[in-house]
């Protein structure tokens, strides 16, 4: 066993560390590529954050942690609606709750859907919270005036924006850019600071922390980032943000490095990302093509959208523009990714369930078909039934088909009389190819390993800590990342069976299942035809 | 922050302490206008500025104070399929003791 740091780097991809350390700029980074391994990780089948950490950290796919967008979602007969993620909404045991449960020494720090923080020996900052929210949701209460000591700490700046997050996505004029990436840059300033001071004052077995500026960043400036698109740049402006771009990967390398030398030289290092990025071109307006077909149908439309933005400003505004009793399906938001389709049996009309499967089925092939009138292209490469992406006892909450764009790109699920318009600019969007490095103690040095699955990253991390593999687990421990030998000395242990890893919530400390837990679990996952 | 749980035969004065005092704990280093106590006529937004956010952060809140991790918040927070302007803390502590009544709790 060795103590293991996680560097989670928010939808960071090869195609751009790769370009930045060949340029030099990132030597901590470039250290890891000739001292570790490195590997692709392939993301969740909807590549977002709310449904890929979750996985990174639980090592279950979304169709068994239960988490498939940003909200958490209730059907209507109205329309859906839906409340943030929380932590309550993971159905399967996180491996910072498997370490402390087995007496380990925990650091966990801004992580998404952690909020509200479960009770550890150790800390947790949660991820996506706002700077009100932040003393009454870290843990313990008391490292709240610890963070507000630190110097220049700022918690506006710290802290989550709704605001500045969405003009990530949406965009903004010229003059706003410096101002922003400099707003992005000095937020991860001070995530790293609060990990420096936890990492240097504390004890501590598996620390982990996300630095979320990556992901901002790309999205808003993947155009002046992207190494195809790199020569294209001719303004000084131009050039001025891709600099400050980089500014930010130079500084976050040194962050990186720095915590890394705290950690010591005993301590395994792993770093991972949730998803990987990439351009966008166009926007795909997939509720449209939906009501163009009869499947959706608009009670009112929304006045055009000068700025073609992927989402409504307010969502249930959005929804209060749709016919409900006439839709079948539609796509829920933008980050779902996919299309659902309105059951019967819950009484207000849609698709009864004899209906469901020749209904979803010519669903699929519509939309496989729907080509692009100015291209003759198809516009959606893969229509994925749920069957297929999120099997499991949580795939009941799942798009029933989710998409694969072909610019790689979300849907929009605004109304307009255009079904595909290129975007004004490119922008950045993720990817399935996210990045998974190791070094350390007993780690290879300058493999690169077959692509992985984000979900086999738990399973290593745990061996790493010295510690047993839930039965049940579906990620798969990452053998070739150890040295030869490692495996041998240091044998894979397995403990308990399947329902710790599909049961539920993460355990507090000292708090092992009674027998009469137990078998509630074993009940409810029978129920869930999970066993039988 | 009140710590106490509840158990049989609670009346809704202490389900409604409750509820402020979670209020209370969560807003007390906000920059907001309200200068008074905060008492049943107290408006989540119109008075203590509350953001939809804020209304998650209440929902989990009140979830640990009860042990129950969904309570059906959306019947008060959804009508006709709308979100709610605003919300009394009378109408929560009134939603809490009903459900918590219906559900076996007090």
């Amino acid at each position: 066993m060795a103590r293991t740091l996680l560097l989670g780097l928010d939808s960071m991809t090869f195609t751009l560390l790769d370009d930045l350390v060949a340029e030099g700029r990132l030597p901590f980074l470039k250290r890891c590529l000739e001292e570790g391994v490195r590997a692709d990780l392939i993301s969740t089948p909807n590549p977002i954050t709310p449904l890929a950490w979750p996985t990174l950290m639980t090592g279950m796919n979304p169709g068994s942690h239960g988490v498939f967008d940003f909200m958490h979602w209730t059907e209507y007969e109205h329309g859906p609606w839906g409340r943030l993620v929380t932590s309550n909404d993971v159905r399967c045991e996180t491996i910072v709750s498997m370490a402390n449960r087995q007496g380990r020494r925990v650091i966990q720090l801004n992580f998404p859907v952690t909020f509200p923080a479960k009770p550890v020996n150790g800390f947790v900052v949660p991820g996506y919270i706002l700077a009100r929210q932040l003393r009454t949701s870290v843990y313990p209460r008391d490292l709240y005036p610890r963070l507000i000591a630190l110097p220049g700490f700022d918690p506006k700046e710290f802290s989550w924006n709704m605001d500045v997050n969405r003009k990530a996505v949406d965009g903004l004029p010229a003059e706003d850019y410096e101002r922003w990436v400099g707003y992005i840059t000095n937020k991860d300033h001070h995530w790293y600071q609060v990990a420096k001071m936890l990492l240097t004052e504390e004890q501590w077995d598996f620390a982990a922390i996300v630095f979320e500026g990556v992901d901002r960043l790309q999205h808003l400036c993947w155009r002046f980032l992207d190494p195809d698109l790199k020569d294209t740049l001719n303004t000084d402006w131009e050039k001025r943000i891709r600099d400050l771009s980089i500014d930010y990967f130079v500084r976050l390398d040194g962050y990186l490095a720095s915590l890394v030398e705290i950690a010591g030289p005993g301590t395994r290092v792993f770093l991972a990302s949730d998803h990987g990025a990439g351009p966008t071109t166009e926007i795909v307006f997939a509720n449209a093509f939906l009501a163009e077909r009869g499947h959706l149908v608009w009670k009112s439309v929304m006045p055009p959208n000068p700025d073609d933005q992927l989402t409504a400003p307010y969502i249930f505004d959005f929804y209060k523009t749709v016919d409900w009793p006439r839709t079948k399906a539609y796509v829920r938001s933008s980050s779902a990714n996919g299309v659902y389709i309105r059951k019967a049996e819950r009484g207000w009309g849609g698709i009864t369930k004899e209906e469901y499967p020749s209904y979803r089925a010519k669903l699929v092939e519509e939309l496989l078909s729907w080509r692009d009138p100015a291209t003759n292209d198809t516009v959606i490469k893969r229509a994925v039934v749920r069957e297929e992406a999120y099997p499991g006892p949580a795939m009941e909450d799942a798009p029933d088909i989710t998409l694969y764009l072909r610019d790689g790109g979300h849907p929009s699920i605004l109304p307009s009389d255009e079904l595909v318009k290129p975007r004004r600019q490119v922008s950045g969007m993720h990817r399935h190819e996210g990045i998974f490095m190791a070094m350390g103690p007993g780690i290879r040095r300058g493999a690169r390993l077959p692509a992985r699955g984000i979900a086999d990253a738990a399973p290593t991390l745990l061996y790493s800590l010295g510690l047993p593999l839930p039965a049940g687990l579906e990620g798969k421990l990452m053998e070739e990342a150890f040295e030869p030998g490692v495996i041998e000395r240091e044998p894979v242990r397995v403990e308990g069976s399947a329902q710790r890893a599909h049961g539920g919530a993460d355990v507090p400390a000292d708090e092992e299942m009674s027998q009469e837990d137990e078998a509630k679990v074993l009940e409810r996952l029978r129920h869930l035809g999970y066993l039988d | 922050m009140s710590t106490e749980t509840v158990s049989r035969g609670v009346g809704r004065d202490v389900v409604l302490k409750q509820v402020i005092d979670a209020l209370r704990d969560m807003t007390s280093d906000w920059d907001i206008e309200f200068a008074g106590e905060i008492g049943e006529d107290t408006l989540l937004v119109g008075d203590l500025a509350f953001e939809s956010i804020d209304v998650v952060h209440l929902i989990v809140t009140l979830g640990e104070v009860y042990q129950e991790q969904d309570l059906g918040f959306e019947q008060i927070l959804i009508e006709e399929g709308r979100y709610v302007t605003d919300l009394r803390v009378s109408q929560l502590a009134d939603f809490l003791h009903r459900t918590l009544a219906e559900r076996g709790r007090i």
